[in-house]
């Protein structure tokens, strides 16, 4: 069994709105071992790329930890001073962002800005660094001939390519990747899907995928969280999760998505709007949208119940859930 | 049975400037071949997926036919009659029965506008009493399930949700209850799990109402749910055409199996294909020779960088623009 890299205890962090605190990070805790990739799906405003920045200490400027741990291989990052996380940033995790374009700088060529960060958190000689950006280069499936090219000269997946390069530029053990192919056409969210593929097995990189997009996510991790209302609702193994999903949001993720391939279903929606995290619902936070909520569920926040090989789900009827299999889904689809 | 809609041979190309030293030097004029002489047809109560990745001319087929744009050569038959060379005037009697939706509910509604004040608009240019807009306002907000519906008319867009947003978007096209709409990826901005609720709404308009759509679509799972036909775009050409479900099931162009074996699935069961992925749409400045594709194609011939491969039936019945398909 591989050792622990990470390990999220009750994270709280909320952020400073006009009408008050965004409960964008509400208690969520997971583990994650080395060469291990993580999904965290969930929709827009759910707290996913909050809980992104927030487990590398990236706040906002309107943002607070308010509680709870962060242990990156034996170090707490909650209280560790700003500059020995800045000595462990890039060098020991790293993070790309969902929008490449504006990452990169537009005047400067690309191989000399990987260049540059590698220089600047390693202190290696221009030529090291040459060498080791073109290195990269070709791991990422880009020529190293394009290392002289400029942004501009670059597609949407090349540019991604070049992030991806840039953040293992320093051999992280931890790469926090934030929406990376949302903004490509399918065929180059393919290949960048891909590649990641192939560095997670050649480098045994641990990844912590953030995606609002359920099927891109179970492409590339072994363990699929889904986040709703700044709260981890279910967690498990990606397959066991995708095929029998025991919390109703869940289910009704997967409900939503038109596939291209198997027979063609019909689709189903959930109900209402993802609630105001200023003031989060009582109980359990998906009971305003739950076709299955009963009167405990907007009094007591349910406690994760254990599905099976270490996932679980939060929620007050997952035994009855399991029990009625896709009989469960058919209530889903009478409430429509 | 006419058409619901008929292209011809239609042809958008932009001129563009060349570089700032092209152009001070030789000056220098590039084309965009936008779309590039493509034909299609709807029929009547149909919905006619249009998909294809960004930059194959697919939005602009449809502001060609909604005649946002005016199209370079070729005609576009409404109703029958030819809309292509009609000036905005001209336009102005058959935007009733065309309408179009957006991608951004964001973008398409003015924030000053109630939704009431958004929603009756069209009905105001066409000099519809008030009393009358006001009911057809109603009524229309409550099919596309904003209820109760007198709520939502004193709306502003900032107080309403995406979902909401795109919801009275979809009003303001219905409420002239036209009889063709084009809908440019109208849910692939919203979150998941509010997108099933407005297909089924758009499918449901069609199958109660008969309105016929041209559904644009980058996503092929959105285009197989919503249509019974399918058009793939590559590179401002059609490649292939034919009923969705012999399409996507069993794609016969290069290009759209490659398209579909690139889309990832959430169900572990339906695992694609591994098929090669392999490089990057080309310039719509200075598209390839010969077909479009061939330069990507994992079984491109001599033949594919000389000849352009006509757009041609197969067994099945369906159209596919490759010199090797069958």
């Amino acid at each position: 069994m591989k050792t622990t890299l990470l390990e999220v205890r009750d994270l709280v962090m909320h952020f400073r709105v006009g009408s008050g605190w965004v409960h964008a990070v509400d208690g969520v805790s997971f583990e994650l071992r080395r060469g291990e990739t993580m999904g965290v799906v969930g929709e827009s405003g759910s707290g996913k790329t909050s809980l992104g920045y927030a487990m590398l200490r990236l706040l906002p400027a309107n943002g607070r930890i308010l509680g709870g741990s962060i242990v990156f291989d034996g170090v707490d990052l909650v209280p560790l001073p700003e500059e020995d996380l800045r000595r462990l940033r890039w060098t020991r995790f790293a993070m790309i962002f969902q929008n490449a374009m504006s990452a990169l700088n537009p005047v400067f060529r690309v191989g000399d800005q990987i260049m540059d960060a590698i220089r600047h958190h390693t202190g290696v000689s221009r030529a090291v660094a040459r060498e080791r950006a073109g290195a990269l280069f070709e791991l990422v499936g880009l020529s190293r001939a394009r290392l002289r090219g400029y942004p501009h000269e670059f597609s949407g997946g090349m540019k991604q390519r070049a992030m991806i390069a840039l953040a293992l530029s320093c051999k992280p053990d931890l790469v926090v990747a934030d929406e990376p192919t949302t903004a490509l056409d399918v065929v180059a969210q393919g290949q960048v899907l891909r590649q990641i593929k192939d560095l997670q097995r050649d480098l045994d990189l641990a990844m912590i995928f953030v995606s609002h997009d359920i099927s891109v996510v179970a492409e590339i991790c072994r363990n699929v969280a889904v986040m709703y209302a700044g709260e981890f609702v279910e967690y498990g193994p990606t397959e066991h999760l995708l095929t029998d999903p025991r919390h109703p949001y869940t289910m009704a993720l997967l409900r939503s998505f038109p596939s291209v391939r198997g027979p063609l279903k019909t689709l189903l929606s959930v109900p209402g709007s993802p609630p105001d995290l200023v003031r989060p619902p009582s109980g359990c936070r998906f009971h305003p949208r739950c076709p299955f909520a009963q009167a405990i569920c907007s009094e007591v926040s349910p406690p994760a119940t254990p599905t099976f090989d270490g996932g679980w789900a939060r929620c007050h009827f997952t035994e009855e859930i399991r029990r009625q299999g896709s009989d469960a889904i058919e209530v889903l689809d009478k409430v429509r | 049975m006419e058409a619901a809609l008929e292209v011809k041979d239609l042809i958008k190309h932009y001129a563009v400037r060349g570089s700032i030293f092209g152009s001070i030097g030789r000056r220098e004029r590039r084309v965009v071949h936008a779309v590039d002489g493509i034909s299609f047809t709807v029929t009547p109560g149909e919905i006619l997926g249009l998909v294809g990745e960004s930059g194959c001319g697919k939005t602009t087929t449809g502001k060609l036919v909604t005649r946002l744009e005016a199209p370079t050569s070729g005609s576009i038959v409404f109703q029958g009659r030819d809309i292509a060379g009609l000036s905005q005037s001209q336009l102005r009697a058959v935007r009733q029965d065309l309408q179009i939706i957006f991608q951004d509910p964001y973008d398409s509604l003015d924030p000053r506008y109630t939704v009431e004040m958004a929603v009756q608009e069209p009905l105001r240019a066409q000099g519809v009493d008030l009393a009358e807009r006001r009911r057809r306002v109603e009524e229309t907000l409550d099919m596309v399930e904003l209820r109760p519906a007198r709520m939502f008319m004193s709306r502003y867009p900032h107080e309403l949700s995406g979902g909401q947003r795109q919801r009275v978007a979809i009003a303001r096209a219905m409420i002239v209850r036209p009889r063709f709409v084009i809908a440019d990826e109208p849910v692939s901005m919203l979150d998941v799990s509010i997108r099933a609720g407005l297909l089924t709404l758009m499918r449901r308009w069609n199958q109660e109402l008969g309105v016929s759509f041209l559904f644009i679509t980058h996503d092929l799972g959105v285009a197989r749910y919503m249509s019974n036909r399918i058009v793939v775009m590559y590179l401002g050409k059609i490649v292939e055409t034919g009923l969705t479900e012999a399409v996507i099931g069993q794609p016969k162009h290069p290009y759209t199996q490659m398209l579909i074996a690139a889309v990832p699935d959430p169900d572990p069961r339906n695992r694609r294909v591994e098929q090669e992925l392999r490089g990057e749409v080309a310039s719509a400045i200075d598209p390839p020779s010969g077909c479009r594709f061939h330069p990507r194609c994992p079984i491109a011939q001599a033949i594919c960088a000389e000849q352009e491969p006509a757009l041609r039936q197969l067994r099945d019945g369906r159209l596919a623009a490759c010199h090797f398909a069958e």
